[in-house]
């Protein structure tokens, strides 16, 4: 792919809501603000969330006696983070104003 | 759709509950009460309140473009950057790198949990309970200190457990939340009341420091990591709470329990302790000082029993996770929590709720505090409350004492029927209440021109009144702060010890201006104080009479003061002649530019004193000529008359403090803080006596040696700050 076209799909991208999940499952949810070419991204005003623990998973159903428990996520407010992209599984483009994702 | 796990587990089980989890609505935290799922809030659109909380999955549209990204991010230059044109590298440093442990405090070790695994249904040991309070007063304390609430209280599992969701009545805030209600365990509802009333002091605290200057960071950390400490609920309800656990202890547990009375002893006076300490904390500025004065009082009373029942209580370490703090809104990385002893954290405890009642006390009489120790940002806040937060005729009441105290003793100007007539013209109210005192002389210098007005108007209106009553105690004010200035530089060691001779000779300046001041008052008053008693008005002759005490306290305090800065001045002089004091080598500093540097606060001030013209400070501070040529001639005569100037000028300081003393605190005012106030003049009293020896074994060393071609053999010690016998007054001490 030409360099061009990557800053362009990239740049359509700044100040977008994405939501990166990590390995270890967490999900940060922020405005990309700056990425390069490790795919390390700097996302802003980002939330954290964790979602339930596979013992509190367990422990839940035990507990309700039903496999249809309701679990929050946990969540909490981190601000400005790097997410480096090596531990990077997952990024999420969220965008209600678009039909469809841009384009590479 | 978030997905509770998506690591494939070696458990086919998990996956299987995986999988059921996984096809689930997972709500938000905070806002899934009502167990809908809500959309996501783009962020873009929640910029205004920051700490929203969009929910983790709903109704917007996302796309996975992973792969897209992943692409184009590869077909990217080495050290090419696609970022916003505002954002700039400086700012990216503060940024959390995700999966560092040391930045991230979310990250988890393999195996490791959020989780704690302490049971918070399990039923408490009264023991236990006293454990668990006893260490979170220690955790409150270091949060007195000023750490941020993350690494003290924010790790127990129970503050956090009524914390958070945030309760929206009172019965929400249980240990047992999300479970159906059950009925708790006395000693847990005893803790759990402790526990309400101790976040519930956190936010007192929190609302008086922030309605009041202070420094965060410095002086106090407010941060409550977006968690409200129960902000909304009322603070009776949460009294009613402990006195209900007060009773149970009082009447059944007493009886139906086997619980030793020792035991009882000691939940009932922590509980007591919070229940006062409660109250004490709510009152607010504009209520009456007299109400608050005896509950400050009785929160003191609990101490003793509290300490001595410490023993009785069992650590439940258990019960506090520094994990807590992960889960805590945080944009800085985890920080290790702070630990004191629970007999420091009572003993700071103790003086926070003296403070308290000194300010209160202050108020009251209207007497200055001269307590050493640095009170913690609470009792600061509750004293600019006091002043700054009433009404504004609170504050003027303050100065109106201040002044009937000093200028306007039973005089008709102060006569409260002259502000029924019509309101005062102008506020004497300065704008900013904790500006740097170097500052308020400035303010009180535009306030001279000020009181000169008034003070020509008043003598049209009232001939029993002191000549210019205004501008001197305005002038009087500026005297003392301008001392003040030069002492808090001693205290905080901001002049070099060849610094001292200037410093110490300008203090004796200003104070013997005060002094001036106070022999312009003092006729005055005696002859008001003749002339009531000659017409037998008893009660203003005796209110005159306490001003007369009080004026010639102060007369003796500064008369002391400049004394005793002569005496230092004059010997700190000797040392730098007789070569016993060295001068560091100050290749980038001129003298005249250092003066005028010390000076600065000064420079504004059209009254005695002022500062001098350079030249003339240097004659005054050198007056045998340079030190290290001094003018040859009769030399070791003027060093003699030197050092017998410095042993009369001490002697006499010594006899005026001694005579301030005999006054005692109270012709001093000072009688709210007596103890302090007696410790103070025993500490300028050593100062003097220090100061005598020194002068006297350097006036040995004069008259043996003729001459100064040699130094004599002495050796000087510069006691620091905090060693001194009394802060203001750096007293060498002269070794043979």
């Amino acid at each position: 792919m030409s360099n061009e076209r990557a800053v362009a799909y990239l740049t359509q991208l700044i100040g977008k809501t994405l939501r990166i999940t990590v390995t270890d499952n967490r999900m940060f949810e922020g405005q990309m603000k700056c990425t390069d070419r490790d795919r390390n991204v700097i996302l802003a005003l980002t939330h954290e969330y964790r979602p339930p623990s596979e013992e509190a998973i367990k422990k839940a159903i035990a507990e309700s006696g039903s496999s249809s428990v309701m679990l929050p996520h946990s969540s909490r407010f981190m601000g400005l983070v790097v997410v480096p992209g090596e531990h990077i599984t997952k990024i999420e483009l969220e965008d209600r104003s678009l039909n469809q994702p841009p384009v590479l | 759709m978030a997905e509770a796990s998506g690591q494939p587990s070696p458990k086919d089980e998990i996956n299987a509950i995986c999988q059921d989890v996984s096809s689930l609505h997972l709500n938000g935290a905070v806002d899934g009460h009502d167990g809908q799922p809500q959309p996501l809030q783009p962020l873009s659109a929640s910029m205004a309140p920051v700490l929203a909380k969009p929910v983790a999955n709903g109704g917007t549209k996302s796309w996975d473009i992973t792969e897209e990204f992943t692409k184009a991010a590869a077909a990217l230059e080495v050290g090419q950057l696609v970022k916003d044109d505002y954002f700039t590298l400086f700012e990216s440093v503060a940024a959390l790198e995700i999966m560092d442990p040391k930045m991230d405090s979310g990250v988890l070790q393999p195996g490791e949990t959020l989780e704690h695994d302490y049971d918070l249904q399990k039923d408490l040991l009264p023991e236990e309970v006293i454990g668990i309070m006893d260490q979170l007063l220690c955790y409150e304390m270091v949060w007195h200190e000023g750490y941020p609430l993350s690494q003290n209280l924010f790790t127990s599992v129970h503050l956090d457990r009524l914390l958070w969701p945030e309760p929206r009545i009172l019965e929400e805030a249980r240990f047992d939340r999300g479970r159906p209600a059950s009925p708790m365990a006395v000693m847990n509802q005893i803790l759990r009341a402790y526990c309400l009333a101790l976040i519930k002091c956190c936010d007192r605290v929190i609302q008086t420091v922030t309605s009041r200057d202070y420094y965060e960071e410095e002086d106090f950390s407010t941060h409550t990591y977006n968690r409200p400490l129960l902000t909304q609920i009322d603070e009776t309800e949460i009294q009613q709470e402990l006195s209900h656990c007060g009773e149970w202890l009082a009447n059944e547990l007493g009886t139906q329990h086997s619980m030793s009375t020792s035991l009882r002893r000691a939940l009932e006076s922590r509980l007591g302790f919070r229940q006062t300490l409660l109250s004490a904390m709510h009152q607010d500025a504009n209520d009456p000082l007299n109400a608050l004065d005896p509950l400050w009082r009785s929160t003191i009373t609990f101490f003793s029993d509290i300490k001595s029942t410490h023993a009785l209580g069992r650590p439940v370490p258990e019960a506090f996770s520094p994990k807590l703090q992960r889960r805590l809104a945080s944009t800085v990385p985890p920080r290790p929590v702070v630990e004191y002893t629970f007999d420091e954290a009572l003993q700071k405890m103790t003086l926070l709720c003296e403070h308290s009642l000194e300010t209160i006390r202050a108020m009251d009489i209207g007497s200055s505090s001269t307590a050493g120790l640095l009170p913690l940002a609470y009792p600061r806040a509750l004293l600019a409350s006091f002043i700054f937060g009433g009404p504004p005729e609170a504050f003027s009441s303050v100065l109106q004492r201040d002044m009937e105290k000093l200028v306007f003793t039973e005089d008709a100007v102060l006569d409260p029927l002259n502000w029924t007539i019509e309101t005062s013209r102008s506020s004497l109210v300065p704008h900013d209440p904790r500006a740097l005192m170097a500052k308020t002389i400035d303010d009180f210098l535009a306030r001279t021109s000020q009181a000169e007005i008034f003070d020509n108007e008043l003598r049209h209106l009232s001939k029993d009144t002191l000549l210019n009553p205004l501008m001197t105690w305005t002038y009087y004010h500026k005297l003392r702060q301008m001392e003040w200035v030069v002492q808090l530089g001693f205290e905080q060691e901001i002049y070099q010890p060849d610094e001292l001779v200037g410093m110490y000779w300008w203090l004796s300046q200003i104070a013997s201006s005060r002094y001036t001041v106070l022999e312009h008052i003092l006729p005055f008053m005696r002859r008001r104080h003749t002339r009531f008693t000659k017409r037998k008005q008893v009660r203003e002759a005796s209110s005159v009479s306490r001003t007369v005490d009080y004026v010639d306290a102060m007369i003796r305090e500064a008369k002391g003061t400049t004394l005793l800065a002569e005496c230092l001045s004059t010997l700190y002089a000797l040392l730098h002649y007789l070569k016993l004091l060295p001068v560091p080598e100050r290749p980038f500093s001129a003298p005249a530019l250092r003066y005028e540097l010390r000076m600065k606060p000064f420079l504004l001030t059209v009254e005695p004193p002022t500062p001098p013209p350079f030249d003339e400070y240097r004659q005054r501070t050198h007056p045998l000529g340079d030190y290290d040529q001094p003018s040859s001639d009769e030399l070791s005569k003027g060093l003699k008359a030197m050092s017998a100037d410095a042993d009369d000028a001490v002697k006499m300081a010594k006899a005026e403090f001694a005579a301030l003393k005999k006054l005692g605190a109270k012709a001093a005012r000072c009688e709210a803080v007596e103890d302090a106030w007696k410790k103070n003049i025993a500490s300028m009293l050593s100062s003097c006596v220090a100061a005598g020896i020194a002068t006297s074994a350097v006036k040995a060393a004069c008259s043996e040696r003729g001459g100064v071609s040699r130094p004599p053999p002495l050796k000087i010690e510069m006691p620091e700050a905090g060693k001194r016998y009394h802060d203001w007054w750096v007293v060498p001490k002269v070794v043979g």
